[in-house]
């Protein structure tokens, strides 16, 4: 290996690295929540309202007493949830209605790509905020809305490439040896888009993350008393939070600007590596 | 070019048909109607019925839907539950503040992306360009309420430099230098965001571009290096910008609900969040079928713009 290409290995897998560390711990932290929070991230605790950082409260507490540190986990394990099981239930959808179209062609793939457009057209937040404001807020709702906006882009994928590899030898032979469009489809064709599929799920996660901390961040995700990553800062929406009680919104922030950073470098390094045709870039 | 033109045109209605189909569907779901509000408890059933007969009320869903598109073709989208005003009348005074905090925005973050795209696909590889994706990738990663509220708390709480919200001094009336002061901040946070996401496509356009090879014949010929990244490189990769103008503006208008509501900006964006939290539907609905048209609207201006400067894709 000479040197160049060596440090362009390093200075690509080292972020890439780290990233993946920050995410281990951050989904750690998730799974072990009720384990790791020292408090009952929603006890209010009047003896202790408003306290900064350090003693008995590492993180400090907010204005009803209770421990920021452990709404803080809380509240990771919430974010993660939603963001995971919504981009899990739109890779599905969109895998499925993206081979379909791509496979069959014709009508039904006319029809599923306008409604796609039409979705991708749309922004994202307001028509979440619409999805939200009509089902009413809650975690089902908030997950469903997010699993809505984010499937039409796994389904262009999935059917861009469903179109290519179709023509290709092997799945022209499997379909002239009589097999089942089931099959072709499961067994031929859909293993040749895992890849791409991986790393729009990854990035898929980072913007699920981002758009439900808008979300609760406008009071419209999850409800309180719960904490979610973006509803830690709604309080510092009013000045004297925002001036002199900083440990209760720059914490949440921190965290969710690190973990949305790491999980999109994530998604970079996967690129690059799954994804042949980039290599050179 | 016209049928070009026409046959986008043509394509952009059933998407529109669709939004506004949702849209319509959404109110008329909606427990009780119109005269529910209007009328007084006391009036007998018959009064109500004979009234909504003249409305149309009693008429099948599809026939009320092509009777509500008709009236948003007048410009009617219906009375606001909160406030009785027009809902209309409510978006109208609201657009312009939107309108120029999205305008400048836009133009802060391609005035950055487009020199930093450039300059990172030139110098490919290096660590500049390594710099300059990982502010892009910050760029995403940061949610706008976040970097707006520590805007807030450097600029505004600890130094006192700049207005923490609004759009003028109130009170003040018109002035220019409170309104820039005013804009500053919000600007800011758009920028920032929307220039991450113009970079990257900036530097791959760029990079696309650069491996032609219209460009290698213009390097083999011994033209200096400034002439072909400018002339060759830079003009044929703003080509691709123009499209990203249509996708700009849906994200444009996301960051701009969240950044209005941290800026408290008396725009669109703040009136859609007040409006779902007093579940005000009318004007919810109002917005969104305006959200969808101009967004369809911006796709199909960006798809014009696109054919004028790349004469290709009309045959394609």
């Amino acid at each position: 290996m000479t040197g160049a290409l060596r440090r362009r290995r390093v200075t690509r897998s080292l972020p890439a690295a780290l990233a993946a560390l920050v995410v281990l711990a951050v989904a750690v932290v998730a799974v072990l929540a009720p384990a790791l929070a020292p408090y009952d991230p929603n006890q209010p605790n009047l003896m202790h309202m408003s306290r900064p950082p350090g003693g008995e409260h590492m993180l400090g507490t907010d204005m009803l007493g209770r421990d920021v540190l452990s709404r803080l986990v809380y509240a990771t394990r919430v974010s993660l949830l939603v963001a995971v099981t919504a981009v899990l239930i739109n890779v599905t959808i969109g895998t499925l209605l993206g081979a379909a179209a791509g496979y069959f062609r014709g009508w039904l793939d006319n029809v599923l790509s306008r409604v796609a457009d039409a979705f991708m057209s749309f922004p994202v937040l307001p028509l979440v905020i619409v999805l939200v404001a009509l089902f009413g807020p809650s975690l089902l709702n908030v997950i469903v809305a997010l699993a809505l906006v984010g499937w039409p882009e796994v389904f262009r994928l999935v059917r861009g490439e469903t179109l290519s590899v179709r023509e290709r030898d092997f799945v022209q032979a499997a379909v002239s040896l009589g097999s089942r469009d089931a099959r072709v489809i499961f067994k031929h064709v859909l293993p040749n888009v895992v890849a791409p599929v991986i790393v729009a799920a990854t990035f898929g996660v980072a913007q699920a993350i981002l758009t439900e901390a808008g979300l609760s961040f406008l009071g419209l995700g999850l409800r309180p008393p719960n904490a979610s990553l973006g509803n830690m800062l709604l309080d510092a929406q009013s000045i004297t939070v925002l001036r002199s009680h900083p440990w209760l919104w720059i914490p949440p922030g921190a965290l969710i600007v690190s973990v949305v950073l790491s999980v999109n470098y994530l998604g970079d390094w996967l690129r690059s590596r799954l994804d042949p045709r980039l290599r050179s870039r | 070019m016209f049928t070009y033109a026409l046959r986008r045109v043509v394509a952009a209605i059933p998407l529109l048909v669709l939004v506004s189909f949702m849209c319509f569907a959404i109110v008329a779901s909606l427990p009780g109607d119109y005269l529910d509000l209007l009328m007084a408890p006391t009036m007998s059933g018959d009064v109500l019925a004979a009234r909504r007969r003249e409305l149309g009320l009693d008429r099948p869903l599809y026939v009320r839907y092509f009777m509500w598109l008709g009236q948003v073709f007048q410009g009617n989208l219906g009375t606001s539950v909160a406030t009785t005003r027009p809902v209309i009348d409510m978006i109208g005074a609201r657009v312009g503040a939107t309108v120029s905090l999205m305008g400048i925005g836009l133009l802060v973050s391609l005035a950055i992306a487009i020199p930093i795209g450039v300059i990172t696909a030139i110098k490919s590889g290096t660590w500049l360009d390594h710099v300059a994706t990982f502010f892009a990738y910050l760029g995403v990663s940061v949610p706008t309420f976040f970097s707006g509220l520590l805007l807030i708390y450097v600029f505004s709480v600890q130094f006192g430099l700049l207005p923490s919200g609004l759009m003028e001094t109130p009170g003040k009336g018109f002035d220019i230098v409170d309104r820039l002061k005013h804009l500053v901040l919000p600007v800011t946070v758009l920028g920032f965001q929307g220039a991450a996401i113009y970079t990257r496509y900036m530097r791959s356009s760029m990079l696309e571009v650069l491996g032609q090879d219209y460009v290698r014949t213009a390097r083999a010929k011994g033209l200096p290096a400034a002439r072909v990244y400018l002339v060759h490189g830079l003009r044929n990769a703003l080509v691709s910008v123009v499209t990203l103008l249509g996708i700009a503006l849906p994200s444009l208008l996301s960051g701009a609900v969240i950044t209005e509501q941290v800026f408290s900006w008396p725009g669109i964006g703040r009136l859609l969040v007040d409006s779902v939290n007093g579940r005000d539907f009318p004007v919810v609905m109002g917005i969104t079928m305006l959200v969808a048209v101009l967004v369809v609207v911006g796709n199909l201006l960006a798809d014009l713009a696109y054919s004028v400067v790349d004469p290709r894709v009309r045959y394609s």
